[in-house]
């Protein structure tokens, strides 16, 4: 079950309210990044304060946020059509890449954390050198925004991007040349056309995809084969305008204990997270936020997850593997 | 991953075939050394440092011994590298005599020190230092051992230091002098790769010795086991200079290149503690009459040997099957002679040392987009078909097909998935190890900015 540990206040000037974007968790699991207009915020998991706020160079409002692998940095992406990199601890904005041509969707480092990796609403994938700031390489397969990119965080070599136009792509992320294109048609063309695809995100050993679509649908694929091998869907079916956010949760458990099963949490747009057994597909909870909002962002790190719904309340959960 | 994707018929070559990258720098390599994983090549450069690329970006990670006033660093050519087994450490041995230990880790402790830093440990020798391994790799504590050849000594040198960061020196002969003639001054010593504690040693007049060195070595000696170094083999196989031994990852092959014109292929047998050698083939170029610069093994048993050849007319590296002992592929590209090589099992690489530019070629597999994969309903086709319709073609499938695959579908479903294990082998057979991750140098990416 997940119980609640905290609610990070999310400041906001009186009588607005803040459009939020991510809430991602730090490599070694303190801190969460959550960007608010052009700056982050960074806030420590203990206990939820706020430990510092980071202003970025960029002139609209954040999209994505990404931690380096060594927890050193968080690259940003905007609506002004650049990525930021911005060192957290010591030396402030490093970068600024510009590129792209369009607002800027979705980010991912390499394992090394040497390479940072883009998608935009240009349709293209963009790879930047994260010492230098210079482009490396684009990939433009797409006919469509590109929302969602991953890197497994085991082995970088692939690269996985799923799209508007329906389409989960998995390139060679060395040589940007496409590997497998991961749809069958009587998936995607359902009578209403394409179903865009929201996010995607590799299992830990990099052989699984987990991938959402905008009829809420989560499914797990078989980077391999290239088939379907578990469904998820909540009882009502949705047109979701936006993602809503989902992950893989890697439960943990004693050293001694037999390692517990993964899970999958996804969001929908009443505030509600649902959370599946990956091996069974029993729905193991569903999960109130107590906001009517859409959530727009969930993050996992160990037994840790934070949510964040659209109109700024996060929360942050911790699995505690009861008796069933 | 990305190689289980692609063709396998692309992927799953037994060597590089063609030149893929130029690495060009204002300091001109020496000798080049891929790190454990591949993700890495150190090269040692003619002015003194160490620069560290990074294999994905092609740009330097990390250029070591170049900060002002920041301990020793190597004022002559680098003539040697070696990386220790866990990808952490890098071992530098100098024409000036010194021999440098890098802690790769040390930007991430002192953040803000930047390129200032120096070794985090150095032996100075009185003559320059021809090359070094690890005999035993960093343990927790920061102990390590190190085998040395320096120029004009009878043997190699033994430097382990222990956890308390001191470098205690002696000499690798189990009395040697005393039974054997004259054997000459060490130029090599290369650590086997299975027995990590044994080290190889080939000497000026073609003699070549097996030590076992470390604790196992000790077991008969009794008590006070620290640096007892035992002889498993002892042999003669050439009359002239030993340049280079290299060692086949499996430890069955063994490769002398010695300045006779001929590299000496040999089987190793291991029976216990005894070792036994045996000549396999002979390599030389009978019309040109070449010396050879530098020579590597191929993954697992060594199936094949690359070699680089002396002399200003020769540009390429020869690459031999070791079975057969044919020669299967001239790796062409560079325009000067290629000098230090080195290849990456991971990577399938092979790289190399220009003489005159002091730039690295690097040879790889350049493996075709696979265009079919952006649309799986396309077929790539070899030529051109003649299409004819099939009586079927266009008819509705039928219901019983379209079961199946619902059936196929529902059970796939069923199946336990394993979303964590990851394989212990890539597909070219190497072990899957999680290398070190050199750390970067935020710090100087700053300085360039301002």
């Amino acid at each position: 079950m997940f119980t609640l540990t905290c609610s990070p206040e999310v400041p906001h000037s009186a009588g607005t309210t803040p459009s939020c974007s991510a809430a991602k968790v730090s490599p070694n699991g303190q801190f969460c990044a959550i960007p608010l207009d052009t700056r982050v915020l960074i806030i420590e998991t203990q206990n939820g304060s706020l430990h510092k706020t980071l202003q970025t160079q960029h002139t609209s409002g954040i999209s994505d946020v990404c931690w380096s692998p060594d927890g050193q940095c968080v690259a940003t992406a905007s609506d002004d059509c650049s990525v930021g990199i911005t060192h957290v601890w010591l030396y402030g904005p490093l970068h600024r890449l510009f590129g792209h041509t369009a607002p800027v969707l979705s980010l991912c480092y390499n394992s090394r954390g040497n390479l940072l990796f883009s998608s935009s609403m240009d349709e293209s994938i963009k790879i930047w050198d994260v010492l230098n700031g210079s482009l490396i390489k684009t990939i433009s397969a797409h006919s469509d925004p590109v929302v969602s990119i991953d890197l497994p965080a085991l082995d970088s070599s692939v690269l996985a991007s799923g799209s508007y136009d329906g389409l989960i792509r998995i390139f060679d992320s060395h040589t940007g040349h496409c590997l497998k294109t991961l749809t069958y048609d009587k998936d995607w063309k359902s009578e209403d056309g394409v179903v865009p695809i929201s996010q995607v995100k590799f299992s830990r050993n990099a052989k699984f995809l987990l991938v959402k679509s905008l009829d809420g649908v989560v499914k797990v694929w078989d980077c391999i084969r290239g088939d379907v091998v578990r469904t998820l869907r909540t009882e009502e079916t949705a047109h979701l305008t936006y993602s809503c956010g989902m992950d893989f949760v890697y439960p943990e458990s004693d050293p001694s204990a037999p390692p517990l099963t993964p899970l999958v949490v996804s969001g929908d747009e009443h505030g509600k997270v649902f959370c599946w057994d990956v091996q069974t597909k029993k729905l193991l909870q569903e999960l109130d936020t107590g906001f009517a909002t859409p959530i727009i962002s969930i993050d996992c790190h160990g037994s840790l997850m934070s949510v964040l719904t659209l109109d700024g309340h996060c929360q942050l959960y911790k699995w505690e593997h009861g008796p069933q | 991953m990305n190689l289980l994707l692609q063709d396998p018929f692309a992927v799953l070559k037994e060597f590089p075939e063609r030149l893929v990258a130029t690495l060009r720098s204002p300091l001109q390599a020496t000798c080049v050394a891929y790190a454990p994983g591949g993700e890495y090549l150190a090269c040692g450069t003619a002015q003194g440092a160490v620069v560290v690329y990074a294999r994905d970006t092609q740009r330097p990670v990390q250029v070591l011994g170049q900060g002002a006033g920041a301990g020793p660093c190597h004022v002559r050519p680098v003539q040697s590298l070696a990386w220790s087994r866990d990808g952490r450490r890098l071992l530098s041995c100098g024409q000036d005599g010194l021999l440098l230990v890098w802690d790769l880790a040390a930007a991430a402790r002192d953040p803000g020190q930047g390129q200032d830093r120096g070794p985090e440990a150095h032996v100075q020798f009185d003559a320059p230092v021809w090359g070094a391994c690890w005999v035993e790799g960093a343990g927790s504590d920061g102990s390590w051992c190190i085998a040395a050849s320096v120029y004009e000594r009878g043997s190699a040198v033994l430097l382990s230091r222990d956890s308390e960061g001191t470098v205690h020196q002696s000499p690798l002969d189990a009395d040697l002098s005393a039974t054997e003639e004259d054997q000459g001054y060490v130029l090599v010593c290369v650590a086997h790769p299975v027995h990590r504690d044994v080290v190889v040693t080939g000497s000026s007049r073609g003699y070549i010795n097996f030590f076992r060195c470390g604790q196992r070595a000790g077991e008969g000696a009794g008590a006070g086991a620290d640096g007892a170094v035992s002889l498993l083999h002892g042999s003669r196989p050439t009359t002239s200079n030993i340049k280079h031994i290299a060692i086949a990852p499996s430890g069955e092959r063994l490769a002398i290149n010695s300045s006779d014109r001929s590299i000496r292929q040999m089987a190793i047998t291991w029976e216990n503690e005894n070792v036994a050698l045996s000549l396999e083939h002979k390599y030389q170029d009978v019309i040109n009459r070449l010396q050879w610069n530098d020579v590597q093994f191929s993954s697992h048993g060594g199936d094949y040997l690359v070699a680089s050849p002396h002399g200003s007319s020769a540009h390429d590296l020869y690459l031999w099957e070791t079975a057969g002992g044919s020669l299967v592929r001239v790796l062409e590209g560079a325009d000067e002679e290629l000098m230090g090589l080195d290849w990456s099992f991971r990577a399938m690489t092979i790289a190399a040392t220009g003489l005159e530019s002091g730039d690295v070629y690097e040879w790889g597999l350049a493996v075709q987009p696979k265009w079919s994969a952006l649309a799986p309903d396309f077929e790539e086709i070899e030529e051109n078909i003649d299409y004819r319709e099939h009586e079927d073609e266009f008819d509705v499938t039928s219901s019983a097909q379209e079961r199946r695959a619902t059936e196929r579908a529902a059970r796939r479903e069923g199946e336990p998935i394993d979303l964590v294990t990851t394989d212990e082998r890539d597909v070219r057979g190497n072990e899957v190890v999680q290398g070190f991750v050199i750390p970067l140098d935020y710090a100087a990416c700053v300085a360039r900015g301002v």
